[in-house]
């Protein structure tokens, strides 16, 4: 077996334990979620400023519900990152390491970790006059910035076209006689 | 590009197969192929030698530089 082989083994096997790890936390995301909203509503979902007075009493069920749907915007945003990882886990696990969809995967995972971000951004300047509306507290603004996820989601998609330059490195292999 | 791979000519002057070049040389009548067809990007030493050993021939016997392009 070749350093190549063995290198390629060792991506197959690691990417199928860790297709596993990310598909159980891709069946159990969605409960908690479920269970935190069931539990606590949709409050604890949202950025809200420290202190902020929620009263679930004023919600109507179409606030409740206008309320949980912005709430789930994250989670929403995560789920499909997780998706992805799946799906690229299952792609490296089955040898497609270089393969433009591998590729796309990848990318899309940076730009949905990008999103991450930009959905609580959207999350803290809505929450404010969507919970003024429905009554269910003072009206503020949040501005919510985190640049974390933000900040590994473009070192992935730079990762990404690291991964094209290997793919046109794996063609060059292949036709190589 | 400008090399010409002219092994279909090699061997049929030693009246020898492309599946039986593989099997002397060590690499896969695939990749034999594309060398063949002029489709291959990079030839090893390795590669060149073992063929050259087995047809009994040089290196010149089987690439060919045609500057202007006139490939088959």
């Amino acid at each position: 077996m070749t350093s190549l082989d063995r290198h390629r083994e060792r991506v197959q096997s690691l990417s199928r334990r860790a297709r596993a790890v990310v598909l159980a936390a891709l069946a159990a995301t969605p409960l908690a979620f479920a269970a935190l909203l069931a539990w606590r509503g949709p409050a604890p979902l949202l950025p809200l400023p420290a202190g902020t007075a929620v009263d679930p009493a004023a919600l109507s069920t179409g606030g409740w519900i206008a309320l949980a749907a912005l709430a789930v915007l994250r989670p929403v945003v995560f789920l499909a990152a997780l998706v992805l990882l799946v799906d690229l886990f299952g792609r490296y696990g089955r040898g497609q390491v270089f393969a433009t969809a591998s590729i796309d995967r990848l990318r899309h995972l940076g730009w949905s970790l990008v999103g991450l971000d930009a959905a609580a951004l959207v999350q803290g300047l809505l929450a404010g006059p969507l919970l003024g509306r429905l009554g269910a507290a003072e009206p503020f603004l949040a501005l919510s910035i985190g640049v974390g996820p933000a900040l590994i989601g473009l070192a992935v998609i730079v990762i990404a076209r690291v991964m094209a330059l290997g793919r046109a490195l794996e063609e060059l292999e292949e036709l190589t006689v | 590009m400008a090399i010409v791979v002219n092994l279909d000519v090699a061997l049929a002057r030693r009246k020898m197969k492309l599946t039986d070049l593989a099997a002397a040389v060590g690499i896969t009548v695939q990749n034999l192929s594309v060398l063949k067809s002029g489709r291959a990007r990079a030839v090893r030493f390795s590669t060149l030698d073992a063929i050259c050993r087995h047809l009994d021939c040089q290196p010149g016997d089987i690439l060919e530089y045609r500057p202007d392009g006139d490939c088959r």
